[in-house]
């Protein structure tokens, strides 16, 4: 899309039109859930709902193109997902994983297991599984965002230079897993 | 020689340039064209990248109507109405607003009261009220229940000396006067006891010696108006006095005294003859 399009589709958003609105959401939605399920499983859902409507909140004080609405909105996601830990951390809540509850029977059906058999889902519980959170956090924002190592270290706080150091052992790690331990799908 | 493909894996990995780092992560490197070792690493992050969960937008009506809700109530041309209607729906709005009233309501009220024009009773009432915080404000005038205005007595007394000083009234009709203003309208002094009555009836005009007020009913024969006293008798004044419990008297002092011995002058012309209407009033 066009820096054009996208500014008339930024303009059509602020004035409240449908067609705008469903057109960010379905750029912006499915990555936020993705990297919110990827960090926080249990809470992806309402933290990614949250997400959205502080996006919206913010549309017409937003100034950029598309990719930096993109970068802003996982920023925002970003921001969520430590507000939520630091309420778990002062009420002392531990979360349950979702496969506990998976084979405890709560949310398992024919569909979602089906779903889960799929190499992008096999993907996902490889990367979130074998590294480190913020080696995971570092290679997700660059996947579901497509944002660079700068933008990354934006979100996360960190030097550009120490993503992409973080960026360059995920792979490696990754690789590794892959080689070494017989990791196929 | 060995070749390439002999070496270890961690050994075949080089250290990736910026923009195939930029690739490999954004899943937009193929599998083939991935530096050696991270062929398979370049296959998961694609698969990763393909994620797409059509559930993922199973909401989406219900965030698109919420974010389409959300601007419409942000949007600078409804904010104004917005902030005011909030503002007025507000608790602490209304709080603000109902105090204001009842203080403005006491204020008011009180500012009345101290002015004196509200109703009687509110009057009391009020006065009662913030007599018990230490404010005076008048009391209400009660001219039914107490038979005489508030007013009335002192007013009329400043009239005795007036009035016994003048000539607009003579004999007992003087009398009568000043004790009827003395007593408050209690007395009848001089009603019946003129000296023309006195004369036809008490056989002389001194029993209704105006200054001394004669008991105005005289005699038993005037049926059930019946005097305190036993009449004829040989003071009006004890009659007035009874019947305007005392006041007669009081007024009788109190017009001697203003008029410096003139009221009781004119009720010395009073208890002369009807026919000699001398200068009763004049002053020495």
């Amino acid at each position: 899309m066009s820096d054009d399009e996208f500014e008339a589709r930024l303009v059509a958003a602020r004035e409240s039109s449908g067609w705008a609105l469903t057109a960010l959401y379905r750029a912006l939605y499915p990555r936020i859930v993705a990297y919110l399920r990827a960090l926080e499983p249990a809470d992806a859902d309402d933290l990614a709902s949250d997400t959205w409507l502080d996006v919206v909140r913010g549309l017409l004080r937003f100034r950029g193109d598309e990719h930096g609405l993109r970068a802003w909105a996982f920023t925002i996601a970003r921001r969520r997902v430590t507000d939520l830990r630091r309420e778990r951390a002062r009420n002392h809540i531990v979360p349950t994983p979702p496969d506990v509850l998976a084979e405890a029977g709560g949310v398992g059906d024919a569909e979602q297991e089906a779903f889960a058999s799929l190499e992008s889902d096999w993907a996902f519980a490889l990367i979130t599984s074998s590294l480190p959170r913020d080696q995971a956090e570092v290679v997700l924002l660059s996947l579901l965002g497509d944002l660079s190592a700068k933008e990354v270290a934006r979100i996360v706080g960190k030097r550009p230079g120490r993503v992409q150091v973080l960026q360059h052992r995920a792979l490696r790690r990754l690789a590794h897993v892959l080689d070494t331990q017989g990791v196929k799908r | 020689m060995t070749s390439r493909n002999d070496l270890l894996p961690e050994m075949r990995r080089q250290l990736l340039d910026g923009d195939t780092l930029e690739r490999l992560l954004a899943g937009r490197l193929e599998p083939d064209d991935a530096p050696p070792g991270y062929a398979e690493v370049a296959r998961v992050l694609r698969a990763a990248a393909a994620r797409f969960d059509p559930a993922d937008l199973g909401h989406e009506a219900e965030h698109v109507a919420a974010a389409r809700m959300l601007i419409t109530q942000r949007s600078p041309a409804s904010g104004r109405f917005d902030r005011r209607s909030q503002r007025m729906r507000s608790k602490g709005y209304r709080l603000k607003v109902v105090g204001l009233v009842v203080l403005g309501t006491l204020l008011g009220t009180s500012g009345l009261a101290a002015a004196g024009v509200l109703p009687d009773t509110a009057q009391d009432m009020l006065s009662y009220v913030l007599d018990r915080v230490g404010i005076s404000v008048p009391w209400g005038d009660h001219p039914d229940s107490s038979g005489e205005s508030s007013e009335h007595p002192s007013r009329s007394r400043e009239q005795i000396p007036e009035i016994a000083t003048t000539t607009d009234f003579t004999g007992v009709g003087k009398g009568a006067e000043i004790s009827s203003i003395a007593s408050g309208g209690m007395s009848q002094a001089g009603e019946h006891g003129s000296a023309e009555q006195g004369t036809a009836e008490h056989g002389t005009a001194e029993h209704g010696s105006a200054g001394h007020g004669s008991a105005g009913h005289g005699s038993a024969e005037h049926g059930p108006d019946v005097a305190p006293v036993s009449t004829p008798n040989t003071g009006g004044t004890s009659t007035a006095d009874a019947a305007s419990g005392g006041h007669s008297e009081a007024g009788t002092d109190i017009a001697d005294e203003r008029s410096n011995g003139r009221s009781a002058a004119g009720s010395g012309n009073g208890s002369g003859p009807p026919s000699q209407p001398t200068s009763h009033g004049s002053p020495h």
